[in-house]
């Protein structure tokens, strides 16, 4: 543990650099160093004293040059020391005992030094910025409304296309696999997928800082899959084995209704139960279960995997057995197996396949009766892959809000689209210093949940800047937002239009182009690939094509070209056009059209189009007439639901239009290693009677030969209820604001207590 | 007590194109020793006062000669453009201890032993640290220990050796010669030693701050008074500086 600045008498500890592999770097000793690591909101202004959005971080370093020969420069002869920016490396603390505290990666920017000095300064972007500029594809969720996701979805699929990844990835053999991290999105690989059919989900939970579904019962998701292809049931017959992976707590049931079998997984720490039990038919497992030990994988403490045989006769299954283990490297546990006759289920379908994942009951089998499960990374998979247990780079948090059609702009790149989701929430993402994103919600962000860590201003900060801006307060907040407005296709005239081409587009004989599609202000959830012929057409891959701009003369008939799209993203899609003729071919419609004659005729249709563009405002405050310092905030697309806009409307304002809240910039503090973006700090000063709970918004140290500056900024947190009750609990530990509420009887009210200088408490 | 140093030592040493020379010429009370350590202090609002020190100080040297000619500092015109490392010894340090002063005990936490009457905390197990020694020279490693089970290994320029206690406690050392000027490496096998003394002869039974020298320097261009010619030489006051470098 480096130790923060505590005896009088604080011998530094070093700064290191680690970059291997680069050799002008290698044995760089450090002279001087700065980071600085904010952050930054968008939707909602930081400097409005409601911090919010991503961690954004910058750094020099100024080293001295030992490396090889002591010759760095950019025109070295030899290729390994030659200076060059754009790579990577870290920085790290360690002190006298050997002990290390990472301080971020780094990529190297501009580098600069002089022939006549050994100093060389390097100044360095915050590693994550390599996936600046990223375009982003956020996958069609498949929700048509009836599964919205929580936002902290969106912020885990960018992050993970930006190498921050929730869960390990989807591998190469698998089955199914479901996050599970606000949404109840899957990925399958194959051609005949599995269609879901049963998604039900009462909440989301933190199992082992990342979000799961569950613990309330009942929570099932698992899909169907037609006779045409019994994935899991075909590996079985074959002899092969199916593995589950997945992050667990309380008792979750694996099962197969119209195949019979039926797993049971316990991971229990609060009753020390850790049993894996099957059945060959879907009742009530009776087989023995059999015990394993839990938590071996440092990087996933529930995380369990438990290997499936069925044996097949050609009629039925004539035995199930599993076993499991809790890391990739433990021993597997012994096999539980049953011989139950299937064909005694009520539910036997042998045609049909089906995998379902519970936690707690089986509906509708009186089977299931412990604590209800939560689960998470969920992988079904025909091989015992490593990969399965990758940790994890990313902990998310249920942001407490509902997405009916998740989009993200698509000029938007990755990190510019966690920012703005996470800011419209409230909430944060912070890459830490060692390298793992972590979530806030606005709770954390509001200090609810924590006294902060005690503060004494006159022993630990060297000052304390105070401002008081009437600008930083609102008296009126305005939240727009949009709801989906979903077209479907009626089934009749060919889908909903999701795109449709600006001009008309001439491709020259012989060529293949691929046009790509931009969706402004809609989503595609489920795209079908069709065009639409003005006037009605007849469905299928049609669409109209002339052989001059204006569309007169004869239609080019289809053989001449081909044309199909695939969808990209929520909001990308990429058209091929193959003219497969010698002259040149215009997508034009037919001039001679009473309507919409002469256009441009590539139209884009999906099954399923959400757009944006019915506002809704939600006021609090003064109205716009009378309001001086009103703040108005556009929360469309991530917002979309009217109770959430709500919500989000009574935060802000409950905490912008507090008066009296001043904010502090820039104050040097006692060396401490622990304050990081996002930590809740409780401030006290005896001699001025400063009590107050503030959050760290930055933080920037400055290094030079026998000191580390450390230098914050604070936002104040205005009181909320929780810590009401927190001082309540304080004062009287036995007693809850409940209790106290409870002990005033339905008649009194807060006007009569107020006004009751002789209450006892009776 | 105090080291006993030979009257015929000089009381420095300078290695000039890896050779030894002995210097003499100082005046009596010119050679002033000045470190610098990098350090800053915070005052906190009600007078708390933090301070922060860089973990190492480099010294610098300041020599005057007297009433000398240019063959008295000849050896220091060779340092001052050498193609070589310069290093410097003072006599005393090589007989008091070579190594770095923090390289002699471990760190709080840890018991403590008294080396003579100075208490020292114990190295812990697996420790290792660096010295720089003279090729040709029976040099000693000492320390106290307080049980039979604790041993240090020394690897030196053309051998290795160990040092196992005899007894339970008290000071013991072992003697190994160098073949060449370089560095040893000192790992502690197990935790307890302390009081750690390099030297080059019978070390103190009292443990001695360590003077970290041999010490690499750089030799600065020589101020130069020229007083005349007497007796058919030319006289010159000179001063010089010297400071320590990595």
């Amino acid at each position: 543990m480096i130790p923060d600045q505590t005896p009088s008498s604080y011998l530094l500890p070093d700064i290191k650099i680690s970059a291997p592999g680069i050799d002008w770097l290698s044995d760089a000793a450090v002279s001087s160093w700065s980071i600085d690591r904010q952050l930054v909101g968008s939707t909602i202004p930081g400097n409005v004293r409601s911090a919010n959005g991503v961690s954004v971080g910058a750094a020099d370093v100024s080293i001295v040059n030992t490396g090889v020969g002591g010759t760095a420069i950019p025109w070295n002869a030899s290729a390994e020391l030659r200076v060059e920016t754009g790579d990577q490396l870290a920085l790290y603390v360690e002190d006298a005992s050997g002990d290390t505290l990472p301080l971020s990666t780094w990529i190297i920017n501009p580098v600069a030094g002089a022939l006549s000095t050994r100093g060389v300064d390097i100044d360095l972007l915050e590693a994550q910025y390599a996936g600046r500029g990223m375009a982003q594809a956020l996958e069609a969720s498949g929700a048509t409304g009836d599964d919205p996701v929580d936002p902290c979805w969106i912020v885990g699929r960018l992050a993970a296309q930006a190498g921050f990844d929730p869960v390990p990835p989807p591998v190469a053999n698998l089955i199914l696999a479901a996050p599970l991290h606000g949404s109840l999105d899957v990925f399958q690989l194959g051609d005949t997928p599995m269609t879901l059919v049963i998604r039900e989900v009462e909440a989301w939970s933190i199992l082992d800082g990342d979000v799961a579904v569950g613990p309330t019962s009942p929570s099932r998701i698992g899909g169907f899959i037609s006779d045409v292809d019994l994935r899991p049931m075909d590996v079985m017959r074959d002899g092969g084995s199916v593995f589950i992976t997945l992050n667990v707590t309380g008792e979750v049931f694996s099962y197969s209704q119209g195949q019979g079998w039926v797993l049971q997984i316990v991971n229990d720490p609060s009753t020390s139960t850790h049993t894996l039990t099957v059945s060959n038919a879907l009742f009530n497992p009776t087989a023995t279960p059999v015990t394993f030990t839990p938590g071996e994988s440092a990087d996933w403490p529930t995380r369990v995997q438990v290997e499936i045989q069925r044996d097949w006769n050609g009629t039925t299954y004539t035995e199930t057995r599993a076993r499991i283990r809790s890391s990739p490297d433990a021993t597997w546990s012994s096999w539980v197996s049953d011989t139950t006759d299937p064909t005694t289920s009520p539910y036997w379908v042998p045609a049909n396949d089906s995998f379902l994942l519970s936690g707690g009951t089986i509906a509708g089998t009186g089977i299931g009766s412990l604590t209800a499960g939560q689960y998470a990374a969920l992988q079904v998979t025909t091989a015992a892959e490593e990969d399965l247990w990758e940790p994890s780079m990313a902990h998310l948090k249920p942001l407490g809000g509902s997405v009916v059609i998740p989009w993200v702009p698509a000029d938007l790149d990755v990190w510019a689209g966690i920012r703005d989701c996470c800011s419209a929430w409230l909430g944060a993402a912070i890459v830490g210093t060692d390298g793992i994103l972590r979530m806030l919600d606005r709770d954390d962000l509001a200090g609810v949940g924590t006294t902060g860590e005690a503060t004494d201003i006159g022993v630990e900060w060297t000052d304390l800047p105070w401002e008081l801006d009437p600008k930083d307060s609102v008296d009126r907040v305005a939240v727009t937002f949009a709801a989906a407005s979903i077209h479907e296709w009626n089934g009749v005239t060919p889908g909903a239009e999701a795109w449709r081409a600006p001009d008309v587009i001439s491709v020259p004989g012989g060529a293949e182009v691929t046009i790509p599609v931009t969706l402004d202000r809609r989503a595609m959830v489920d795209m079908a690939t069709y065009f639409l012929i003005p006037g009605g057409g007849n469905g299928g891959s049609v669409i109209d094509v002339y052989g001059n701009p204006e569309g007169t003369g004869n239609r080019i008939p289809a053989a001449q070209y081909s044309v199909e799209a695939r969808q990209t993203s929520a909001t990308t899609a990429e058209i091929y056009y193959e003219n497969r003729s010698g002259q040149t071919q215009y997508l034009v419609t037919d001039a001679d059209l009473t309507t919409g004659g002469g256009e441009p005729s590539l139209i884009l249709n999906a099954d399923v189009v959400a757009d944006y563009a019915t506002k809704q405002v939600i006021e609090r405050g003064l109205p716009a007439s009378e309001s001086q310092r009103p703040l108005e905030v556009d929360l469309t697309p991530w917002v979309q639901r009217a109770q959430d806009a709500t919500t989000i409307a009574d935060y802000l304002y409950h905490r912008l239009a507090s008066s009296g809240l001043w904010k502090v910039e820039g104050v040097r503090v006692r060396l401490d290693w622990t304050h990081d973006l996002g930590k809740v700090l409780r401030l006290v000063h005896s001699a001025t009677g400063l009590e107050a709970k503030a959050l760290v918004t930055r933080v920037h140290y400055e290094g030079d030969p026998g000191q580390i500056a450390q230098i914050l900024d604070l936002v104040l947190l205005p009181w909320t209820f929780w810590d009401f009750n927190a001082a309540w609990n304080a004062l009287d530990p036995a007693a809850t604001f409940a209790d106290f509420n409870t002990a005033q009887g339905t008649t009194r009210t807060f006007r009569d207590m107020a006004a009751d200088n002789n209450w006892t408490g009776a | 007590m105090a080291t006993e140093i030979p009257a015929s030592c000089p009381p420095f040493y300078i290695l000039v194109n890896e050779t030894w020379m002995p210097f003499d010429r100082i005046d009596r009370d010119t050679s002033a020793v000045a470190t610098t350590r990098p350090r800053s202090s915070i005052t906190s609002l009600d007078g708390h006062r933090y301070e922060q020190r860089a973990r190492m100080a480099r010294r610098s040297w300041g020599w005057s000669l007297g009433w000398e000619d240019p063959t008295s500092v000849a050896i220091l015109r060779a340092a001052i453009d050498s193609p070589t490392d310069v290093w410097l010894a003072s006599s005393e340090a090589l007989a008091g201890n070579m190594l770095a002063n923090a390289d002699c005990f471990g760190n709080i936490g840890n018991a403590v032993t008294d080396c003579g009457g100075i208490p020292l905390p114990e190295h812990t197990a697996g420790a290792v640290i660096t010295a720089r020694v003279r090729g040709g020279e029976a040099t000693t490693m000492s320390c106290w220990v307080n049980s039979t089970s604790m041993a240090l290994s020394i690897t030196y320029p053309g051998g290795t050796t160990s040092l196992t206690p005899a007894s339970a406690s008290g000071q013991h050392s072992v003697t190994f010669t160098p073949s060449a000027d370089g560095d040893i490496e000192v790992t502690m096998d197990a935790a307890g030693v302390t009081g750690l003394m390099l030297t080059e002869g019978t070390p103190s039974t009292q443990w001695v701050g360590g003077e970290a020298m041999p010490c690499k320097v750089v030799v600065d261009d020589l101020d130069d008074t020229l007083l005349g010619i007497y007796s058919g030489a030319y006289r010159h006051d000179y001063s010089v500086q010297i400071r320590e470098v990595d």
